[in-house]
């Protein structure tokens, strides 16, 4: 079937979602979107979906669904994306769960090791990967700020079986009217080249509640955030990940050292943010929500205890975070020197 | 190991009702709701609860189910009372603000006490039957047709660790109703079953409230003939009869005690015009217990080698109706009766 002739859903219309989302509807395809945020689905039912970008203003006309609604959907979905938070992953699956047969997939559009929730829930035979090199906020209910168009958005998409199926095919024609998409034969590997990037970058820039450049130009930060890398890069040799080009690396420009670990940050900030740009780690920590530390660093210490050993430096940090989500601390600047103290701990 | 902070995930008309009982009681509860429309109407205007013999109006605590992820507590004790088949994603959307010690209790038909136990654990998941009558037409209004003298509640663990904890969450559930604790709570919640097996999408699928279904002597005996089954089905897996709703039995042969629980369920838990839930849900446009219900007797019936015509033919027409291929009306009955010839 042709990608078009295909049903869609999206669970999870926030910055990602509905920046891929709106270039899938445009491109003529059988998308429903499905919500949580209920005033976010009300604006869209109401106003549509505005997202802005680089190269001007996107609208389309949406009918979103609230998440009770779900229940009154029939048939169901060949494809369902989320682009959900990585925590709300496994609760997602389950709520689609009853809706996909046996051949659908579900595609996690999403940072951290999703790939292994949604296998444990719905099977890894119906699970693709997504890794995401895009970055975009949601202001207010409704409006996206995309802050690359699509031509300059990276996508890659591979099978859990690591097989080219016609399934991944089909994901991949409906994801290339939002980016350029590439496959992989190894998405576990390609999205720890993602967490790579995100481990120094994401906690770190929250913790002081500022944009990315400029935690990164803050005194002293940087070694913190390359230490981060370091811990993590010696996680996946540990694990036998595989050191993929990514991000636009070529295969030649590859180290075979820690020293990419700290390439992929460099590339990030050089391609990948802009002077405002806020990591989704900040943007759910002024919205008063959870943030995914268990995804990034929580999932570095997590993996290292389990093989026996520490990541003290991560580990420090992700307590930092822990004490902001319980509101003992606030994202600032001032917070500055805790973070250099997680040196300290290695 | 105290309970102080309680959760209700599901606030329809059961859940909002029994928290309405636990905040009257002055317990700390939170509502935890997939409907927004109800949530702004009940943090608004609190939440009104029509009795038959009077109307009560609580002023409640309620937040959507996107705001979980920006609770900063956790919870100690939770009832679940969103229909059966959002039991899973409900208990792992919850997982993460559960404390060290929480109990999960599943306040609903079905036997989701099952899905329960797989995602949090045997330890801290903990299975009831609900008896209570109630419905909501608008947001932040519930007609409970059972106050809390007529509503009848059985709990009890899925493990020994759940199930030491039986007797304290009974206490705070009798705010809302009689309770009984029961060692085997998987048997008491079959018991509940083969009732609704025998009345809840029987009714449904001639659209009619569930006292004009019985009005019918062939339809009475289809009915009864889903409750019969379904204690067979739930014998030969193992489970047991036990006396439920608060009324004793001693060796009724199961033919016998089966039409005893749907006359049971007529007589202190329906009302003239009371409309099943999978009615409602239907009205609604939503999807109905189905799966859980017959669907599940239909199953397990296949599994252990059980006969199940009449389950069968339920299954079959409530699953045409769900797909839009039957509408649900009183001219079903027709191909209802047909069941005794295999479907």
């Amino acid at each position: 079937m042709a990608a078009k002739d295909l049903k869609y859903a999206l669970v999870g219309a926030g910055a990602v979602g509905s920046s891929l989302g709106l270039d899938m509807i445009q491109a003529g395809l059988n998308i429903t979107m499905v919500d949580q945020w209920w005033e976010n689905v009300e604006a869209m039912k109401a106003h549509g979906l505005t997202v802005n970008l680089p190269s001007g203003v996107e609208h389309v006309s949406v009918t979103p669904l609230h998440l009770h609604e779900v229940a009154e959907t029939r048939g169901s979905f060949d494809v369902v994306f989320t682009a959900v938070k990585a925590y709300d992953t496994r609760w997602v699956a389950e709520l689609m769960k009853p809706l996909m047969t046996e051949n659908s997939s579900f595609v996690g559009l999403q940072n951290g090791m999703t790939i292994d929730e949604s296998s444990e829930v719905l099977g890894a035979e119906r699970s693709i990967g997504c890794v995401l090199g895009i970055a975009a906020n949601m202001p207010q209910p409704g409006i996206v700020n995309r802050e690359f168009d699509s031509s300059d958005t990276w996508l890659c998409v591979g099978e859990v079986s690591g097989k080219t199926t016609d399934r991944l095919h089909d994901v991949h024609e409906a994801l290339s009217h939002a980016a350029h998409v590439e496959i992989t034969g190894d998405i576990r590997s390609a999205k720890w080249m993602k967490l790579l990037a995100n481990i120094p970058e994401m906690l770190p820039s929250g913790i002081l509640g500022v944009p990315l450049l400029e935690a990164a130009q803050t005194p002293g930060v940087r070694e913190v955030m390359n230490q981060m890398s370091r811990e993590a890069y010696a996680l996946a040799a540990d694990l036998s990940i595989s050191f993929l080009p990514t991000l636009g690396i070529s295969p030649g420009d590859v180290p075979n050292s820690d020293q990419y670990a700290i390439d992929l940050l460099d590339v990030i900030l050089a391609s990948y943010s802009r002077a405002g740009t806020r990591v989704a780690v900040l943007q759910d920590w002024e919205k008063g929500r959870r943030a995914e530390i268990d995804a990034f660093s929580g999932y570095i210490v997590a993996k290292r205890r389990e093989l026996g050993g520490d990541a003290p430096v991560n580990r420090a940090v992700v307590d930092i975070s822990r004490r902001i989500e319980a509101t003992e601390l606030v994202p600032s600047p001032n917070n500055r020197q805790l973070l250099l103290d997680a040196l300290g701990k290695s | 190991m105290s309970i102080t902070k309680i959760a209700v995930l599901g606030t329809g008309a059961n859940g909002a009702s029994i928290a309405a009982d636990f905040v009257k009681a002055g317990l700390d509860v939170t509502l935890i709701e997939q409907w927004p429309d109800h949530v702004e109407a009940m943090n608004k205007n609190g939440l009104t609860v029509k009795m038959p013999e009077r109307t009560e109006h609580t002023e409640v605590y309620a937040i959507h189910l996107c705001q979980v992820a920006e609770l900063k507590t956790t919870f100690d004790l939770v009832f679940i009372l969103v229909k059966a088949y959002d039991t899973r994603w409900a208990a792992e959307l919850i997982k993460p603000v559960l404390s060290d010690s929480a109990i999960v209790v599943g306040l609903q038909n079905g036997m989701s006490i099952n899905d329960l136990a797989d995602v949090l654990g045997p330890d801290r998941s903990m299975g009831a039957v609900i008896e209570c009558c109630s419905n909501m037409f608008e947001p932040g209004v519930c007609i409970r047709e059972t106050p809390p003298e007529e509503s009848w509640f059985g709990l009890g663990g899925l493990s020994e660790i759940s199930h030491s904890r039986a007797e304290e969450v009974a206490e705070i559930l009798r705010h809302a109703g009689t309770v009984q604790v029961y060692d085997d709570i998987r048997s008491a919640k079959w018991m509940k079953l083969v009732a609704n097996a025998s009345e809840l999408v029987t009714s449904a699928i001639l659209d009619v409230p569930l006292f004009d279904a019985v009005a019918d002597p062939k339809m009475r005996k289809f009915m009864e003939d889903n409750a019969k089954e379904a204690l067979a089905v739930c014998l030969a897996g193992g489970s047991r009869i036990v006396p439920i709703f608060g009324f004793t039995v001693a060796d009724q042969e199961p033919d016998t005690y089966a039409v005893n629980l749907l006359n049971e369920v007529l007589k202190r838990f329906s009302f003239p015009d009371t409309l099943t839930t999978v009615l409602q849900d239907w009205r609604k446009g939503r999807r109905a217990e189905i799966n859980d219900i017959n669907g599940l007797v239909v199953s397990e019936g296949l599994r252990l080698g059980i006969p199940t015509p009449a389950n069968s033919m339920t299954l079959r027409l409530a699953s045409e109706i769900e797909s839009g291929v039957r509408k649900a009306e009183p001219g079903n009955l027709a191909e209802i009766l047909e069941y005794r010839n295999g479907t």
